[in-house]
């Protein structure tokens, strides 16, 4: 249970939001999830500028084994081009054949799932069940049995729902990078629906929170032209957008908690290491209280997005921000109430 | 889904704390339990010495169902005193009253379970214990095996299947207070539709039972035969029983907003000196009171002389925030704690600011404050 944002704001730049909160034994709660992971190394963004981040909402060992295996597979791909060419690549991947291979990735650890689950209950794997016999010592068995084809089939294609099954099926992930060739763009790939597709509009919203999310963005794509549509959104008022429906997803839906990890990508930054960055710390939660605080009603709308602004684009200290804040609020005092959780 | 947390300060006393958050359809968070409720009017509770609370954890709708059932019957037969049948008789005590109740919640369960084979079969429960139902006049057996299988389990609250069974979930405390045994509390679940009673000092329900059973049995453990016999004081245990609440609300699933806390006292003079509900802000800050002595913001005897005014000498919970920011060892520090963040990275060298409810200090200490 999760919930994961991202937005395009223009050709170059764009930002991923996600929470930090795991559910154990569907109910226990632990802040412990690093759910969006950058997935292209620092000399690929360096040399290629190219960067990608990926989320996975779902279950947590699937969402890691994804994030390793997308990133290593990247990373190798890039050595063995930097050794066919001697050199570096005049290009590279682009985030569409990123989203592709991470969808591949993804099919591929259902599959060992689902084979190692089979070959327990049944003693074969998929490929024995679609050609309709295994082999043991030699020995060819023919899968006759009406219910144990049955059986098999309902676990290959999630006909059946049980706990395991679920928890192979039910992850879905967001891709948000730039590439060169075709500039930010968004990918969702999703298991249950069988799909690696690009996002359709500049913002998209995935996991347990999507509800409440999307209830929120439609709203501001309805203030929306289409032309402004297709150009993105201003910064400043995009990261409050993504912060604003995260933060009612964490009011209103289960399993979403913690600190924010509020991701910045802005290819036209002159250094490399500034092109791709990770807000996570008491700043994260300092944003969220700014953008709350507009929503209530205790900042304006134009002081939110200078504190925004100058928090997360302008790199200016918590301190300076905090107080700020405060200065700006309308009632600082029950706005500090509110902020410690008072009605 | 709701916490019901309890604890027994000594004969005559006790509080309970629950939450206010339920899951709507499963997903959507929602702040609207009124988990814990007294059972009688105030007239009834002055003129029997009685004093009886139902905390329930479950669908809340299951809850409402039988509080306003037992509500409904403890009035009509009070009002038909001296002219009852003789299948009722006069409650006096917590025991008749829980009595009470529980018949209403078997018959709130079986209505349920009718209500569903009434739409799947066309009989009830009544019809299939005796094998047959009748339909305009015709008698009709119920004879497929399938059938009388399927409705079983249906009758008898087996199993849960659909979010149509919520009910299923519904457990609950009675708890209460008469001058013959003082204070008493029964434990109620519906898998085996009886009353146990409870025997330790604490009784936790509801989600985050794992986790408050953990923080009370600490509490007690540190005490001593003796000392649990005589008693606990009552500002610790309010304290206890609050953390009780916020770590079960920190670890737990399904336990959010304000704590709602009712405190009953068989010493007071009268039902409103007996039956004490802190809710709403007075909640909250006590909640707030509990955090900053258990992070050590707070020392002991300023963390208790804050309870006792808030909770039971009904001082407004503003002049108590203010003063629990002012003793605070570093109010700027606790403030950010209250927000949310994070403990082991408390933003430093932030300055007192105007969002920290400090009047009553002076300049000194407020850059004393801001220093640390």
């Amino acid at each position: 249970m999760t919930v994961i944002n991202a937005i395009k704001f223009n050709h170059y730049s764009g930002a991923m939001v996600c929470d930090e909160e795991r559910t154990l034994d569907l109910k226990r709660r632990l802040c412990t999830v690093d759910k969006i992971q950058n997935i292209v190394s620092d000399e690929i963004l360096k040399e290629q500028n190219i960067c990608a981040f990926l989320g996975n909402t779902g279950t947590l060992s699937y969402g890691h084994e994804l994030q390793n295996r997308i990133r290593d597979h990247i990373i190798k791909e890039y050595e063995k081009e930097k050794k066919k060419f001697d050199g570096i690549p005049e290009n590279f991947l682009t985030v569409g054949d990123i989203a592709e291979k991470a969808y591949s990735i993804m099919c591929d650890i259902k599959h060992r799932l689902i084979d190692e689950m089979l070959m327990g209950k049944f003693g074969f794997v998929t490929k024995d069940f679609i050609q309709g016999f295994y082999k043991k010592d030699d020995k060819k068995y023919e899968i006759t049995t009406e219910e144990i084809l049955k059986g098999a089939e309902e676990c290959i294609t999630w006909k059946k729902r049980d706990e395991f099954l679920d928890r192979v099926f039910i992850n879905l992930s967001l891709i948000a990078g730039f590439d060169p060739e075709n500039g930010f763009q968004m990918y969702r790939m999703s298991l249950p629906h069988g799909l690696s597709e690009p996002c359709t509009t500049f913002i998209q919203s995935e996991g347990s929170g999507t509800d409440a999310c999307d209830l929120y963005f439609s709203e501001l794509l309805r203030r929306k032209t289409q032309a402004q549509r297709r150009e993105g959104i201003e910064p400043v008022e995009g990261i409050i957008a993504l912060i604003e429906a995260t933060n009612v997803s964490l009011r209103v839906n289960i399993g979403i908690g913690g600190y924010f990890n509020i991701v910045l990508m802005d290819m036209e930054k002159e250094r490399p290491q500034e092109r791709a960055i990770e807000i996570n710390d008491n700043r994260s939660k300092l944003a969220m209280e700014i953008v709350d605080s507009m929503h209530t009603g205790f900042l304006t709308e134009e002081n939110c997005k200078d504190l925004i602004l100058r928090l997360i684009f302008l790199n200016n200290s918590f301190e300076k921000v905090h107080k700020n804040f405060f200065k700006a609020s309308k009632k600082p005092g029950e706005m500090g109430k509110y902020l410690r959780g008072h009605k | 889904m709701a916490l019901v947390n309890l604890l027994k300060f000594d004969r005559d006393s006790c509080a309970l704390v629950s939450d206010e958050e339920y899951w709507h359809s499963r997903r959507r968070r929602i702040l609207y339990g009124d988990f814990v409720q007294s059972l009688l009017p105030a007239n009834i509770a002055e003129e029997f010495d009685l004093e009886v609370v139902y905390g329930a954890s479950g669908v809340p709708n299951f809850a409402i169902d039988v509080v306003t059932r037992t509500r409904k019957e403890l009035k009509n037969i009070y009002n038909s005193r001296g002219n009852l049948p003789e299948s009722k008789k006069m409650y006096r005590t917590v025991d008749d009253v829980a009595q009470i109740l529980l018949n209403n919640l078997q018959t709130a369960f079986r209505k349920r379970a009718d209500a569903r084979l009434e739409g799947l079969y066309g009989f009830n429960s009544d019809d299939l214990t005796r094998g047959f139902y009748e339909k305009e006049g015709v008698k009709i057996e119920i004879k497929q095996k399938s059938v009388k299988d399927s409705a079983l389990g249906i009758a008898q609250t087996s199993k849960r299947g659909t979010p149509l069974d919520n009910f299923l979930e519904h457990q609950g405390l009675i708890v209460g207070w008469d001058k013959e045994k003082g204070i008493q509390a029964y434990y109620f679940n519906y898998e085996d539709f009886i009353l146990y009673q409870s025997a330790t000092d604490i009784d936790c329900i509801g989600k985050g039972k794992d986790v408050s059973q953990v923080i009370l049995a600490n509490f007690i453990n540190r005490k001593h035969l003796d000392a649990r016999r005589k008693g606990y004081d009552r500002a610790e245990g309010i304290i206890e029983l609050i953390a009780s609440g916020h770590e079960a609300q920190a670890h737990t699933h399904e336990i959010g907003g304000y704590f709602n806390i009712v405190y009953i006292n068989g010493n007071g003079k009268n039902h409103r000196e007996r039956y004490i509900e802190a809710n709403n802000n007075t909640a909250r800050v006590a909640n707030e009171i509990a955090i900053a002595y258990k992070k050590g913001f707070l020392k002991k005897d300023d963390a208790f002389s804050l309870i006792k005014a808030l909770i039971f000498q009904g001082k407004d919970y503003i002049s108590v925030e203010e003063n629990l920011f002012s003793n605070a060892d570093d109010p700027v520090a606790l403030d950010f704690i209250l927000r949310g963040y994070k403990s082991d990275f408390t933003p430093e060298n932030v300055e007192l600011h105007e969002g920290i409810p400090i009047k009553a200090v002076t300049e000194d200490k407020k850059k004393e404050g801001a220093k640390k």
